[in-house]
């Protein structure tokens, strides 16, 4: 971060190269669109250029520091855009959740696994598993119950054991 | 044959990552290294020797300057002191009495409000579940709960299902004890419904933090639920009828439905 702080350029390439996947994939789990996770990691790494002067070392440490910027970015984004997303998202997933029956189906990957949620749910788990967001916070984020968001949360890990993910 | 879900997940994201420094170094805006910022030891000795510059014009008036607020802290503060004590010792044992004399009149009052707040709930539980017609008393209280006042118990046992029409907000819960119980075991919690969800034949309910489950002599939570309709974009539409607490966890309840 000093080496930010004094214009190194090259400073930053090595943070971006040490925390793109990581930060890329909080983004991911908020907004849950390749484009805008793009869009907005970019926009993290340019934003760490310009506020590096303000950084004070964290006590937690700079990871967490990284990660919380990102999230709110992340979370900006979604208060800003959240009508477009959510119903721009909702796809006609509901009658697959249907067909997955009891027995349990584990030969198969994860993006299918993922595709029997719905939406509502792989939105929560996203935000818990890749964002590493509390529950409290993802019922904030989506403005939804808190009890909702964990019944969603324990419905799509009840599903997603039907494939053998636990 | 159980797979990580966390690390696959994660993986598989992270794999999905596109290299974007390109497009991160072309929107840099230019730094402006301020010389001075960029080397704060610079500028901490600048400061500390101007410190004793300053000291050097005014060491005489330094010493005493260091004794002068510790005796103009106190003394306002001791006079300060010494009249909220007065004043507390004056004021203290009026206020002590009449709040006792209060107490002694407020018990009566709750446990005549309790006493009616329990007939009040066994009437609605029963006219709901045994569909008897609407307790007389019931009128007027409705007619008071029109503006939308959740909080008034009496109103919900009267009319539940009104209520639950209106908004979810005005949804009330209430348990009372199994149909065999009498209203001397107080075993009636009121609660207001804040969430339903439906799970095949179980329901689950999350009530406001503020109700206090009472439990059986066993420490059992056995009490029945009369859960109301309740719709909401974000929940499941449980069914009218008669429920069993069989759980509580994480604050939500689980509900069994009774034949």
């Amino acid at each position: 971060m000093a080496r930010i702080k004094s214009g190194d350029k090259e400073g930053l390439k090595d943070i971006y190269t040490a925390y793109l996947s990581y930060i890329y994939t909080i983004v991911y789990g908020i907004v849950n669109s390749k484009e805008n996770a793009e869009d907005i990691t970019s926009e993290f790494f340019i934003k760490l250029w310009e506020i590096a002067d303000q950084y004070k070392p964290q006590s937690n440490g700079h990871k967490a520091y990284l990660a919380t910027v990102a999230r709110n970015m992340a979370l900006d984004f979604l208060r800003k855009n959240k009508r477009e997303v959510l119903t721009e998202e909702l796809p006609e997933e509901e009658d697959v959740t249907s067909q997955v029956e009891e027995e349990v189906i584990s030969d198969v990957g994860l993006q299918e696994a993922l595709n029997s949620l719905k939406e509502a749910e792989r939105v929560v788990v996203s935000m818990k598993i890749l964002s590493d967001m509390t529950f409290q916070e993802i019922a904030d984020a989506l403005n939804t119950p808190l009890g909702t968001v964990t019944w969603r949360y324990k419905n799509a890990l009840m599903k997603l054991r039907r494939y053998g993910y636990e | 044959m159980s797979k990580n879900l966390e690390n696959e997940y994660k993986q598989m994201v992270a794999g999905e990552v596109p290299d974007l420094w390109a497009r991160i170094e072309k929107s840099l805006p230019e730094k402006e290294v301020h010389p001075a910022e960029s080397t704060p030891a610079q500028t901490t000795p600048a400061q500390t020797t101007d410190k004793p510059e300053v000291k050097a014009g005014a060491k005489p008036e330094a010493k005493p300057k260091r004794k002068k607020p510790v005796i103009a802290v106190i003394l306002p503060w001791a006079g300060a002191l010494a009249a909220v004590a007065m004043i507390a010792v004056l004021v203290l044992p009026v206020i002590l009495l009449t709040h006792s004399s209060k107490n002694a009149s407020t018990q009566a009052e709750t446990a005549k409000s309790l006493s009616l707040e329990v007939n009040g709930i066994t009437d609605g539980f029963t006219a709901e579940a045994g569909a008897v017609p609407e307790a007389e008393n019931a009128e007027p209280e409705a007619t008071e709960d029109a503006e939308g006042r959740p909080e008034d118990r009496n109103d919900i046992t009267a009319d539940p299902r009104e209520k639950t029409q209106g908004a979810k907000q005005d949804s009330k819960q209430h348990y009372s004890a199994p149909a065999g119980g009498e209203s001397e075991g107080a075993d009636i919690v009121y609660g207001r419904i804040l969430e339903v969800y439906k799970d095949s034949d179980e329901v689950f309910v999350q009530i406001s933090d503020d109700v206090d489950l009472l439990k059986d002599e066993d420490g059992n939570v056995s009490v029945e639920a009369f859960v109301l309709k309740v719709s909401d974009d974000s929940l499941v539409d449980a069914d009218e009828g008669l429920y069993k607490i069989v759980a509580i966890e994480d604050g939500i309840i689980l509900l069994e439905k009774l034949e």
